[in-house]
């Protein structure tokens, strides 16, 4: 479909006004920053050097993993690079090697750190480290990756699933709108969490099972709009006129009505992403998320319940979330005022 | 201008200028006329002329968008351009008054005429109860609701088109103003309850001996009630004469084009042995009433109500009634856009066989051309691809560079450029979108066009437009047409055979000729009567008129 890629002048309209929105504007750029940036995090911050040079040969343990051995080591297990003995071999001579600006994966555990864990901030620890002795700054760009993948993958499946049922229920009207809607109450006034805590322990919670879950109910509160934008339309003259033309139900919705209903999916867009980063941080929290190893914010917010007087923990991870939600909730509000409608 | 020395309301050099985001427009460009007392006065022009923005300009009735500016606005002798706020809502109503187009959007849904008529009553002061009652049933006489002592306590919704507007029309006479302004009064109306409606208006204006400014697009209402003419266009007066003038002898060069835009009182020739196309046997097409917690049905609405005819190719059959006839409905029937039942031939073919795709694939032989061309055009698909959307659909061209190509050419057929491709339906006019409408009916090259009152929302000269290149089409194309409209007048230019509906009826039907020179049902000679003593007739009460 040519016409959703090519920008109408009402799309085109659209955008100025957002732009004209300064706060908006900044806190996109800045929010798209953090994502790129946090996407590549493995160069920002890991434990395995990116690149080794070693008795004149270039080694990239970032791609390969390379036996102990190849530097000069006693086992045929991969290399742990923090080992004070294989560091020294990496560094005599010609050899050297460069390692991310912050040498810490969100997994490595320091065993090199002499204080116990949580250690505070300082001493090759950024923001100190958590209980089980993990760079907490490492855990900071890896949770905030997977928080924000998860939100998008879990937006593009409710919106998707929202619009089939909502645009489902709007143009077919009548029986069908009927029997869904009374299908959509029963399914909302289900009790959510508590499947969620049964189905944890059911499962071995992992993302996947988080993302069917939440993704299970979260489509409902979209597709209500998406039926009313569709059962307003479906009575338009240009609906008819299709439909005198020859063109199919599945052609009229999505080709007719679908661009103009548009506007409460876009707006919707930011708000549902923080709720969703929101639901697997609070989830977390409850433990009922992601694994331990897994690097996520409700676990360190957990960590910091857990460790009240390692304050790094709980502030970092706390400002961390306030930052991102606040970041999407000033774009939120900017793409609202532009897709106002009162203002065209 | 040869007015009375001493004018009810003189207007010097009015502009009236809108604010918006980007621009600025000026919607009326300086333009001076005077009312004298007692004279009926009509401000002509189509939509965007800025007739209706210099009426409440007068009484400061437009959006804080706009600037008013003029070197004088002079009522009963006082300059009211610089009235204050309070004095400006003291003289609304009671001396200039104004009657509102849309009688239903111009009242209060939840409440009663009564409390309404009441309101306009008592701004001259507390009335009793009783006394409020039977003002109000004085005034509702006045207009000619029957039974007005019941109608009191009625809604808006529970009274008919015609009798809001004379609840309004007593709304605005309840105070005796000096000056009626009567902006586009009768045009949501059907043709006999119009004719009612500038009765009672002109009656009324004689009893009270009131000016009334009439501001209207309709040239025969203007010829019938008007003392005197401003033509507007564009923001700008014209052409200024007194009305038998104006229409016998029109200076300038947009009010003959006005003039010449009435359709003609000829009806087409005939086509000579031109084949039947379709048969439409028994059609019907009821609707349910449903009442109470279970939905049961009550009864039927029949819209349509066993109706037979058959069309020719190359032929227009006319289908007139007013609102509510079921002539749209008709319409879909034969496109099978609802419910509708009965048997339709279409070139020897029975369109109900087949199964839903193969009937899909059919429609491609009948289209339609809709009312309202501002909403039957997809707000966010170009112009190119609403063209293209029917070559798709059908599979009548796989190649996307030959799709283009021939909505180039249909554009071109329907009068307009070929850079209209990219564009998207906003940026069109009314008459540029029903062009594209008609394109888009075309390029599927169909034997049966159903126009559902092509020509109605649309300005008396684009009209003329419009209908000139449907029959160019028909010509051309031996297209046949089933021509659905409540305008006599458009229907005699463009119709073969007519047939008039009432009530999901057909009270009569024959060759055009035939209905309009002899008209049998006392319907059809009632709905002659209204409409066409509008487009033929000169005043009948001239004499009296004089002030």
């Amino acid at each position: 479909m040519p016409n959703l890629l090519q920008p109408t002048p009402l799309t085109r309209r659209r955008w100025r006004r957002f732009k004209s929105n300064p706060r908006g504007l900044v806190s996109l750029w800045v929010f798209s920053a953090l994502f790129f940036v946090s996407l590549a995090a493995e160069l920002v911050s890991n434990d395995k050097p990116l690149l080794i040079w070693y008795q004149g040969a270039l080694y990239s343990p970032l791609l390969v993993s390379y036996p102990e051995t190849t530097f000069g080591g006693d086992f045929v297990t991969e290399t742990d690079y923090k080992d004070p003995e294989i560091l020294k071999n990496l560094h005599q001579g010609s050899n050297w090697v460069l390692f991310p600006p912050n040498p810490h994966g969100f997994a490595s555990i320091d065993r090199y750190d002499t204080r116990p864990a949580p250690a505070s901030p300082g001493q090759g620890h950024l923001l100190g480290t958590d209980d089980r002795a993990r760079d907490v700054f490492a855990r900071l760009i890896y949770g905030f990756r997977l928080s924000v993948l998860f939100a998008l993958a879990l937006t593009a499946i409710g919106v998707a699933v929202g619009i089939l049922a909502g645009a489902v229920q709007g143009y077919f009207g009548g029986r069908v709108d009927l029997w869904l809607q009374r299908f959509m109450e029963i399914w909302g006034s289900m009790p959510e969490l508590y499947l969620l805590i049964i189905f944890a322990g059911i499962f071995n919670p992992g993302i996947p099972l988080l993302l069917v879950l939440l993704s299970l109910f979260g489509w409902m509160g979209l597709a209500d709009y998406v039926r009313a934008e569709f059962l307003r339309a479906r009575t338009m003259v240009y609906v008819k006129a299709a439909r005198a033309m020859g063109a199919s139900d599945r052609v009229i919705m999505f080709r007719h009505l679908l661009p103009n209903a548009m506007t409460p999916v876009i707006t919707f867009l930011p708000f549902r992403i923080s709720g969703a980063i929101l639901a697997l941080t609070s989830l977390d929290f409850l433990g009922l998320g992601v694994p331990p190893t897994t690097p996520s914010l409700g676990e360190l917010l957990r960590q910091g319940k857990g460790n009240i007087e390692a304050w790094w923990l709980s502030l970092s991870a706390f400002v961390t979330l306030v930052v991102m939600l606040l970041l999407l909730n000033f774009i939120g509000e900017a793409l609202r005022d532009a897709m106002d409608p009162r203002k065209e | 201008m040869n007015t009375s020395p001493a004018p009810l309301l003189a207007v010097d050099s009015l502009r009236v200028t809108f604010r918006g985001e980007q621009t600025t427009v000026e919607a009326v460009q300086g333009i001076s006329f005077a009312i004298g007392p007692g004279e009926t006065v009509a401000l002509v022009g189509e939509s965007g002329s800025g007739k209706s923005v210099a009426a409440l300009s007068l009484l400061r009735l437009l959006p804080p968008s706009a600037t008013v500016t003029a070197a004088g606005i002079r009522f009963q002798g006082r300059d009211i351009a610089n009235l204050d706020p309070d004095a400006m809502r003291r003289m609304r109503g009671a001396e200039v008054a104004l009657v509102f187009q849309e009688p239903m959007t111009a009242l209060n849904p939840v409440q009663p005429i009564f409390h309404q008529l009441a309101e306009s009553i008592q701004l001259d002061g507390e009335l009793d109860h009783g006394t409020l009652r039977q003002r109000a049933v004085e005034l509702l006489t006045w207009t000619g609701i029957p039974d007005p002592q019941a109608r009191l306590d009625a809604y808006p919704h529970q009274l008919s088109g015609g009798q809001r507007q004379r609840v309004l029309i007593a709304m605005a006479l309840a105070r005796r103003p000096a000056l009626l302004i009567a902006d586009e009064p009768t045009t949501a109306l059907d043709v006999t309850i119009q004719a009612q409606i500038l009765e009672l208006l002109t009656r009324l204006r004689r009893e009270l001996n009131m000016a009334m400014l009439l501001i209207t697009h309709d040239l025969p209402m203007v010829r019938k009630c008007a003392d005197r003419v401003y033509v507007m266009r564009q923001g700008r007066i014209v052409e200024t004469a007194d009305t038998r003038t104006l229409f016998a002898a029109p200076q300038h060069d947009y009010t003959r084009t006005l003039l010449g835009s009435l359709p003609d009182a000829e009806a087409p020739p005939r086509v000579a042995d031109a084949p039947i196309l379709l048969t439409a046997n028994d059609i019907c097409c009821h609707f349910p009433i449903k009442k109470g917690l279970l939905k049961r049905t009550v009864g039927w609405i029949k819209a349509v109500d066993h109706i037979s005819f058959t069309l020719r190719r190359g032929e227009t059959l006319g289908v007139v009634g007013e609102s509510g006839s079921g002539k749209t409905t008709l319409g879909e029937t034969i496109l099978q856009l609802n419910a509708g039942t009965g048997t339709l031939e279409f070139a020897g073919l029975d369109l109900r066989s087949g199964d839903r795709n193969t009937q899909r694939l059919r429609r491609r032989r009948m289209q339609v051309v809709f009312q309202d061309p501002f909403s039957s055009l997809s707000p966010r698909l170009t112009i190119g691809a609403i063209l293209e959307e029917g070559l798709t659909i059908h599979e009548l061209e796989p190649d996307p560079v030959k799709r283009r190509a021939m909505a180039a050419a249909i554009l071109a057929e329907v009068g307009l450029e070929a850079e209209a491709l990219e564009r998207y339906p906003h940026q069109f006019s009314g008459g540029q979108r029903q062009r594209i409408a008609i394109a888009r009916a075309m390029i599927l090259k169909p034997e049966l066009l159903v126009l559902d009152e092509p020509t109605s929302a649309l300005d008396l000269s684009v009209q003329a437009q419009i209908l000139k290149l449907l029959k160019k089409l028909q010509q051309d194309h031996g297209l046949a047409y089933l021509f659905v409209s409540h305008d006599l007048r458009v229907i005699r230019a463009m119709s073969h055979e007519v047939m008039v509906m009432q009530n999901g009826q057909v009270v009569e039907a024959g060759p055009t000729v035939e209905i309009f020179n002899r008209p049998r049902h006392p319907y059809t000679q009632r709905l002659l009567a209204a409409a066409l003593d509008l487009s033929t007739g000169g005043r009948e009460s001239d004499s009296a008129d004089t002030p």
